[in-house]
């Protein structure tokens, strides 16, 4: 009896997760994830920067589903995208990968004495700084 | 296939280094299973320590294929000269476990490998909604992962100083042993830490049941097995690509190890030579590894010290420090040389430590969360802890518990660790309520394996217990 008691309510709870993960899965959405569309974002800025070296970041961007820090959010997946080159949370580089939604954000940005060096679409921008 | 390739030679490596230890072939022919699995998790973290050291002499890159493929011919040749030329103790030639009754042992197995697929299944589409991993598997292990692969002789920088957020300080196992996998397949494709993820999580059952197979009779590891399988959150942990599943993995091994040099005598010391080479593993694989260290380290002299009936202590010591040593010098030179800890809760201070630890409001806070957890960790539709306390209940406990020390070391090791971990949680710098919600879970769930694999050394086996009441 104990035996049943133990393998039913092991067999509850696995199939509850089989059930439960096939029934959200969609083939459609396979290679769209998040992080999957955000490197895809940035493969254009990635063939213009240097292989290694620090780069700098600025955003108007918050994500969601943020564990750590919602502000964040899409710096880090920046990073995991465009590794092994460093970037840093800072326009304080020659070069700056800027990551915004409104061009409002980009005018702000360049007023900060940073010069757009290309405009790779979606919110994407190369800059640098003004006499580096 | 080259992926496929890489894993097989680190199994191959793992393997010899088994044999090597254990000085016979005997061991293999008796325990397959048993020594398939604790042979994968050798060759897994020998090879990304090999990994590391070779980045560090040179850095990474294709030409380290051709010296683990020199390191399994040497390691082939040794170990044909060990065995041919010492003929050492055979193993117990008892048949281990109990005999089972058909029929039970029947529709476990039914149910045992009709969870086993479903598992599969679910792992399956885990992995395919999620194929860069969860959070940390992409923030952290991942991204290290991508420095060592593509930063070729630049790797270092994935240690920079703007990183501190990624944890630099996290130890290498797992980014190494994706970054190796890279280096064989020629590219970053995701499949390598999915099936990285998914060999340590199938590992880790199949050492389960192995072990408890051959320690208390095979119903016993297939119980423990479908229990493992009936955590949801342990597939669903192993498929997000983090640590903590790989971290289980050496955490049971090293316990299993440690009780099979009680339960099986013959070349004690190659098992706990064995022992000593998993439990530093924990601690390459991530820094709550070293708390494991030192916790087993502490039960079992706490246990065996001063025990008369307790032979061969000293030289067990010394085959396990043996075991232990080479994986302590690459942690030492990581730690030492790359990447130091600046945990905040080792660089906060003594003075607001000292304030934390006289606030009985975190203890307190700190229980009531670990006790919700306890009872809903896994995802369960029943939570599992409550229905093995009534299994326990009913089952009873052996008169006699074989191996009666080993088994309370490995008790007491996790009473430590679980004890470790609390005191983390009343030091924390972080937010409390931010800290435990978001980590709790997964450090009992490092520690869930070898849970099940104590309780059920500690409870009856199902057979006696019927022949038990029937007599």
């Amino acid at each position: 009896m104990a035996v049943v008691l133990v393998v039913f309510s092991a067999l509850l709870s696995n199939f509850k997760l089989v059930f439960e993960t096939a029934t959200a899965f969609d083939a459609e959405r396979l290679g769209k994830d998040r992080i999957t569309l955000h490197a895809s974002r940035l493969e254009r800025v990635k063939k213009a920067l240097p292989r290694h070296g620090t780069v700098g970041y600025i955003s108007d961007l918050k994500a969601d589903d943020i564990r750590f820090d919602p502000g964040f959010g899409e710096y880090y997946l920046t990073q995991y995208a465009l590794a092994p080159l460093v970037v840093a949370y800072s326009s304080d580089q020659p070069l700056v990968v800027g990551n915004f939604r409104g061009a409002a954000s980009v005018a702000s940005a360049t007023l900060r004495n940073m010069v757009v060096t290309k405009d790779f679409g979606n919110g994407i921008l190369l800059f640098h700084r003004e006499g580096k | 296939m080259t992926l496929l390739f890489s894993l097989l030679l680190a199994a191959g490596i793992g393997l010899v280094v088994f044999c090597l230890l254990r000085g016979d072939l005997h061991t293999i022919r008796f325990y397959p299973w048993l020594c398939f699995w604790l042979s994968l998790g050798l060759g897994l973290g020998i090879t990304s320590g090999g990994l590391f050291v070779w980045s560090i002499l040179f850095h990474p890159s294709a030409g380290y294929i051709l010296a683990e493929l020199g390191l399994l011919a040497a390691l082939a040749v040794a170990l044909l000269y060990r065995v041919t030329t010492k003929t050492l103790a055979a193993p117990s030639q008892t048949q281990p476990g109990h005999a089972s009754g058909w029929g039970s042992s029947a529709l476990l197995h039914a149910f045992f490998y009709g969870l086993l697929i479903s598992s599969l299944v679910s792992f399956t589409f885990l992995s395919a909604a999620k194929p860069h991993g969860g959070w940390d598997a992409w923030a952290i292990w991942n991204l290290r992962a991508r420095f060592l692969f593509l930063g070729g002789e630049r790797w270092l920088d994935g240690f920079s100083g703007a990183l501190g957020w990624s944890h630099p300080d996290y130890p290498l196992l797992l980014p190494g042993l994706v970054a190796r996998a890279w280096i064989y397949a020629g590219q970053n494709t995701v499949i390598a830490p999915t099936l990285i993820g998914m060999l340590f999580t199938f590992a880790t059952l199949g050492l389960l049941v192995s072990s408890l197979g051959v320690l208390r009779g095979k119903s016993q590891g297939l119980i423990a097995g479908i229990v493992l399988m009936g955590t949801p959150f342990f597939l669903e942990h192993g498929a997000s690509q983090q640590a903590d599943i790989p971290l289980g993995f050496y955490i049971l091994a090293t316990l299993v190890l440690v009780c099979l040099a009680e339960h099986l005598p013959a070349g004690k010391n190659s098992w706990m030579a064995l022992a000593g080479v998993t439990a530093g593993f924990t601690a390459w694989t991530k820094n709550e590894g070293l708390l494991f260290l030192t916790s087993v380290i502490a039960a079992r002299l706490a246990v065996t010290v001063g025990r008369k009936e307790h032979r061969g202590g000293p030289s067990q010591w010394l085959f396990f420090t043996l075991g232990l040593l080479p994986i302590v010098a690459i942690f030492s030179y990581f730690k030492l040389r790359l990447a130091p800890f600046n945990d905040p809760l080792l660089t906060q201070g003594w003075q607001p430590a000292i304030g934390k630890l006289g606030d009985l409001s975190r203890y307190l806070q700190v229980w009531k969360a670990l006790l919700w957890e306890l009872g809903s960790f896994g995802n369960w539709i029943i939570p599992l802890p409550l229905v093995l306390a009534c299994y326990a209940l009913v089952m009873g406990k052996p008169s006699q518990i074989k191996g009666r020390q080993e088994v309370g070391a490995a008790v007491g090791a996790l009473f430590l660790v679980l004890v470790g971990y609390f005191l983390v949680y009343v030091l924390t710098p972080d937010n409390l309520d931010w800290h435990l919600k978001t980590s709790l879970a997964r450090l009992l769930l490092q520690l869930w394996p070898s849970f099940i694999f104590v309780f059920f050394l500690l409870v009856n086996p199902v057979e006696p217990a019927i022949a038990d009441r029937a007599s």
